[in-house]
């Protein structure tokens, strides 16, 4: 007969209390975005309840979350695209040359994914009032490219150190010039590492909050500025509306996370799951 | 195309735009900092060299937001720090199988994946006083209730907590990433010599990950200098300023309700200094680490 462990059945219940901990608030403020208002406000909480969409309903017709989703599907693809377009062939360049000012490069680089936004936030504030840009999808873009260009190249540099030389140096032999090495054999073997980085990316620009709550208003809100403003409006805080349009904003980094946590080991240098 | 053409066409540009990126606001910013402008008030921009810093230092309420910051960036980084450290030796050693490791792995992922604005809110709904889920646990053993975010001492400790659930999950995570890759030959020659979990963890696991690791710990703080979004949602600084962080309160004063754009510009042009001598610091101590 077989003894029971308790030690490691022990074990095993300090580890799901672990994953409960991690996932219980994400859980309950979905549960919320489904409950009807009397159900929201019951007291002690109620886990169990009639589901109804009516939120997300009552949610997507305010025009602010309607508009912040619109303007976020628009700002965060534009800025990750422009942003690659400028970073990925330097981050090879970075990879692949070797010249003086690499390595200070590299760092102003990495210096500037740490300036405090509120540093940057008040010159682009002053400089699109002066525009005219403030509360702009394009202003808000260019704000945005700061970020996405100095994120993509840092990660990317790695992505490309890691395709063979050997492969490079073939079809340079076979009489490829620099540009074709790139397009032909780097790109497409560093491209699954390179799909994960934007991938992170996209979280990070999707998420911002700060630089997009200042310099939009109304007319090119973002999703997270569109949720978390629409609220302070009232003075009771509709918690329904609110964790439906939490909700809302939560679907794409939800989504993409799987992808996320496949690319997570090649941060360290490791072999991403790919 | 040549190698040297690739090199300028490629280089240049990028770096002429992040330089842009960077000096211009820079430069406004230190420029304005050295000027007195007020939105409120019609009268032009008046140059007054450094008397906004000056200022900054007499200003009670900015030397409360650097101290809460330091708070929050001590609080956050011991927090999460901690967390992985007791965490991700537990979970590796009780989840064994692959499947198992992944699928914890990927639930401690989640709460850092979303955007800090959902974060503060699903947090705020559970610390609600009235309706909150957390108060509603507390009642069954018969304490509180209690209003963590209006107390003024409780509401930087409730922040740190979320904030510490968001990176101490993450940073478990990432240390399972690394745990994962001690070669087994390792573990098992470390077993024949008799050394318990312990031993085994404190001597042999983490000094094998900490060349990875630090650098991890040092991206959590600089992030822990970035509260806005957070702090914003659940207190907006409040109760009074007790949870008031440096970029709450420049944003209070520049862009928020003050409009003294000039002082706003001073106290950002600090932050930048701060983090500036914080990256180098930091930087230059880790390629001594790898170095030796």
């Amino acid at each position: 007969m077989k003894r029971i462990n308790l030690p490691r059945i022990l074990s095993y219940v300090v580890l799901a209390a672990i994953v409960i901990v991690a996932l219980a608030p994400i859980v309950w403020i979905i549960l919320n975005a489904f409950k009807a208002r009397v159900d929201v406000i019951a007291y002690p909480p109620r886990l169990f309840f009639t589901p109804t969409l009516a939120n997300f309903e009552r949610v997507l017709q305010i025009g602010t979350i309607s508009r912040g989703l619109a303007n976020s599907l628009i700002v965060v693809p534009l800025s990750l695209l422009i942003g690659a377009i400028f970073a990925i062939p330097t981050a090879y360049v970075f990879a692949r040359y070797a010249f003086k000012a690499k390595n200070d490069l590299r760092f102003f680089v990495l210096s500037l994914r740490f300036m405090p936004p509120v540093a940057a936030v008040i010159p682009f504030f002053i400089v699109w009032l002066q525009l005219g840009m403030l509360d702009t999808t394009p202003g808000l873009i260019i704000t945005y490219l700061g970020i996405t260009i100095s994120t993509m190249l840092w990660l990317s540099i790695a992505s490309f150190q890691r395709v063979p030389i050997e492969y490079e140096e073939a079809a340079q032999l076979e009489g490829l010039g620099s540009l074709g090495v790139f397009l032909q054999i780097a790109l497409p073997i560093a491209l699954p590492s390179l799909i994960g980085m934007a991938i992170f990316v996209f979280i990070l620009v999707w998420n911002e909050f700060f630089l997009a709550f200042v310099l939009t208003s109304r007319q090119a809100v973002t999703m997270p500025v569109a949720a978390a403003t629409f609220a302070v409006m009232g003075m009771e805080v509709p918690w329904g509306q609110l964790s439906a349009s939490i909700a809302v904003l939560m679907v794409p980094p939800m989504i993409l996370s799987y992808f996320f946590m496949r690319y997570l080991p090649s941060i360290f240098g490791l072999r991403s799951e790919e | 195309m040549s190698k040297r053409q690739f090199f300028y066409v490629f280089l240049i540009p990028t770096v002429v735009v992040l330089l842009a990126f960077a000096l211009y606001p820079l430069f406004t910013a230190i420029y304005y900092s050295l000027h007195d402008w007020d939105l409120r008030r019609t009268e032009p921009m008046a140059f007054i060299g450094l008397g906004n810093y000056l200022e900054m230092f007499q200003d009670a309420r900015f030397l409360n937001s650097l101290r809460i910051s330091g708070l929050f960036l001590v609080g956050t980084v011991a927090g999460s720090v901690l967390v992985a450290f007791v965490l991700a030796p537990f979970v590796h050693e009780t989840a064994r199988s692959h499947a198992l490791r992944s699928a914890c792995l990927f639930a401690f992922i989640l709460p850092a994946v979303l955007p800090r604005v959902g974060a503060a809110y699903m947090w705020r709904l559970m610390y609600d006083p009235s309706i909150g889920v957390i108060n509603y646990l507390f009642s069954l053993v018969n304490l509180g209730p209690f209003i963590f975010l209006q107390n003024p001492r409780l509401a930087l400790p409730s922040i740190i907590v979320i904030d510490v659930w968001q990176w101490g999950f993450l940073l478990t995570a990432l240390m399972m990433i690394l745990l994962r890759e001690v070669p087994n030959e390792v573990i098992e020659a470390a077993r024949l010599d008799g050394t318990n979990m312990l031993q085994l963890y404190v001597l042999i696991m983490y000094p094998l990950i900490l060349p990875l690791s630090l650098p991890l710990i040092f991206v959590k703080m600089m992030e822990s200098l970035r509260s806005f979004d957070f702090i914003f949602v659940l207190t907006a600084g409040g109760p009074g300023i007790a949870t008031e962080t440096l970029d709450m309160y420049a944003y209070w004063q520049g862009l928020g309700t003050a409009g003294r754009v000039s002082y706003a510009a001073a106290m950002s042009i600090f932050m930048v200094i701060l983090s500036i001598v914080f990256v180098t610091i930091a930087w230059r101590a880790l390629r001594r680490w790898h170095e030796s």
